[in-house]
């Protein structure tokens, strides 16, 4: 079984939770690491190795406050494996909570589920 | 212990205190014998003294003070001298840390003096590698004297910047577009010098003039020169807003990648979105073409291209984004603020918005008037 991966929040990242046994995937917070490569990295591979062996339903919870051009296309790139694993029949749901008053962010949202084949739900908080 | 080995054996407590303990007990015993001679009315002589001693049995007791005086003092000194070895113990330890702490000191301040150093070369290469990317922004200038009412707003969060301002007079089309690239400061700016020459290269050299095409041909250039479709790992490219203006024509062709243009008419605005895609990265099936959207223009309308470094900014609290709204704003007219202030009017604006919050990205905005 593949091991948790957890991330505490700094001022640049986000905190990551990633549970293999339950599924659940989430990101919450800031996402503007100055080197993203080796923040977004460890969370693909690891993506990479849950697609190999995932739980029977996935659950993939974003809540980003703020996320830079480099971040985006990383988080883009973890959903895309995502995608791959939802078109090989797995239960595959992206949620992504955003605040009503961040146009910017729902904005976001909705490209990256135009962009994607993958449910995708907009979740205003 | 180095500093007692030194003490005299009357610095010790325990010796000091017996034999002052047993001279004073020594007086009781004199001062008893003398009393005693002298109460029996005989005279201080060795003989009366020495028979006092003799015949008086008291005196014998009182002969044993200087022992038992000696014996609790030298008790008491022994506390004494056990309080002298603690303090002495601690003082060595002050000694020690005091000691340690000075060479912790001497060591931060020599990693102080490196890191002074090493952020003195840094700031001293960056400010150079600035007058690079000042000199591609000087194209801008040429923008200014075609289109004398523009202005362009442009704070990199470093010095260098990932943010660049792009303007071409090709044939009887300008070209115009603000560009964000992933990351800032230097790896920023190293992308923005690719965009810059890849741009150039596409409209001068390749003679493209459809603004998607030229996001295309731009997404498909960076794709190689970075090896993107080798290494999938590599993600880095560019957002950028793309106007094509045709005076003769009194036409519009934007094109953008995830940034949108905005068109000013009569304080009235216009947004046109661009596409979701970025430049570069993101090898995916369900990537199309960018999209081309024309649209005419009057004279005295106005065009703002931005980058996300603006509306993202946090305020002073970090809990607030400034939006697009202030922009918005700005640009559409309603207080006549002139097309050349826009971008200080910005400034302005999102500097007091962000207080002591550091900046969080690059900043640009362009705006022209047609």
């Amino acid at each position: 079984m593949l091991e948790s991966l957890y991330l505490e929040a700094t001022e640049d990242t986000p905190i990551v939770v990633f549970d293999a046994a339950s599924g659940t995937l989430e990101i919450t917070g800031r996402a503007l690491p100055e080197d993203a490569h080796s923040f977004f990295s460890p969370l693909q591979e690891w993506v990479e190795r849950y697609d190999s062996t995932p739980a029977t339903s996935t659950t993939v919870n974003l809540r980003i406050d703020y996320f830079n051009s480099a971040a985006t296309r990383y988080i883009f790139n973890i959903l895309m494996e995502l995608e791959e694993l939802c078109m090989s029949g797995s239960a595959v749901k992206v949620i992504w909570n955003y605040s009503t008053d961040d146009e910017m962010i729902a904005a976001k949202g909705e490209e990256l589920a135009s962009m994607l084949d993958i449910p995708f739900e907009m979740r205003p908080f | 212990m180095p500093a007692t080995a030194h003490r005299s054996l009357f610095n010790d407590a325990r010796v000091s205190y017996a034999v002052l303990g047993a001279l004073f007990g020594f007086c009781f015993p004199v001062i008893s014998t003398i009393v005693d001679v002298l109460v029996q009315g005989h005279d201080i002589t060795w003989e009366n003294l020495l028979s006092a001693q003799q015949n008086q049995p008291l005196h014998w007791v009182i002969n044993t003070a200087p022992l038992f005086l000696g014996l609790f003092a030298y008790l008491a000194g022994r506390k004494q001298h056990e309080i002298v070895l603690v303090n002495e113990g601690l003082e060595e330890q002050v000694r020690l840390r005091t000691e340690q702490l000075s060479v912790q000191n001497e060591e931060l301040r020599t990693i102080h003096g490196e890191l002074a150093d090493s952020l003195e070369r840094l700031s001293q290469s960056i400010n150079y590698a600035q007058r690079i990317q000042d000199a591609i922004v000087a194209d801008m200038h040429e923008m200014r004297v075609n289109f004398p009412s523009s202005s362009v707003f442009l704070r990199p969060r470093d010095v260098v910047s990932g943010d660049f301002p792009w303007y071409l007079k090709h044939g009887e089309n300008h070209y115009f577009a603000a560009v964000d690239c992933t990351g800032h400061g230097v790896p920023g700016a190293f992308m923005s010098i690719i965009g810059y020459f890849l741009l150039n290269r596409i409209v001068k050299d390749e003679g493209i003039t459809d603004t998607g095409q030229i996001l295309c041909n731009l997404h498909l250039a960076v794709v190689n020169l970075l090896n993107q479709r080798t290494d999938s790992k590599m993600h880095d490219g560019m957002d950028l807003a793309l106007c094509r203006v045709n005076p003769s024509s009194s036409e519009v062709q934007f094109s953008g990648a995830c940034n949108p243009v905005y068109h000013v008419s009569n304080s009235k605005l216009s947004v046109y979105k661009g596409d979701v895609w970025s430049i570069g990265g993101m090898q995916y099936k369900k990537r199309c073409p960018y999209t081309s959207q024309t649209f005419s223009y009057a004279e005295g309308d106005s065009l703002v291209m931005f980058t996300d470094g603006v509306s993202d900014q946090f305020n002073a609290e970090g809990k607030l984004k400034f939006g697009l709204g202030p922009i918005r704003k700005t640009v559409s007219g309603t207080d006549c603020t002139p097309v050349t202030s826009w971008g200080s009017v910005l400034e302005e604006e999102v500097v007091k918005w962000m207080g002591d919050h550091r900046q969080m990205d690059d900043m640009l905005m362009i705006a022209v008037q047609l």
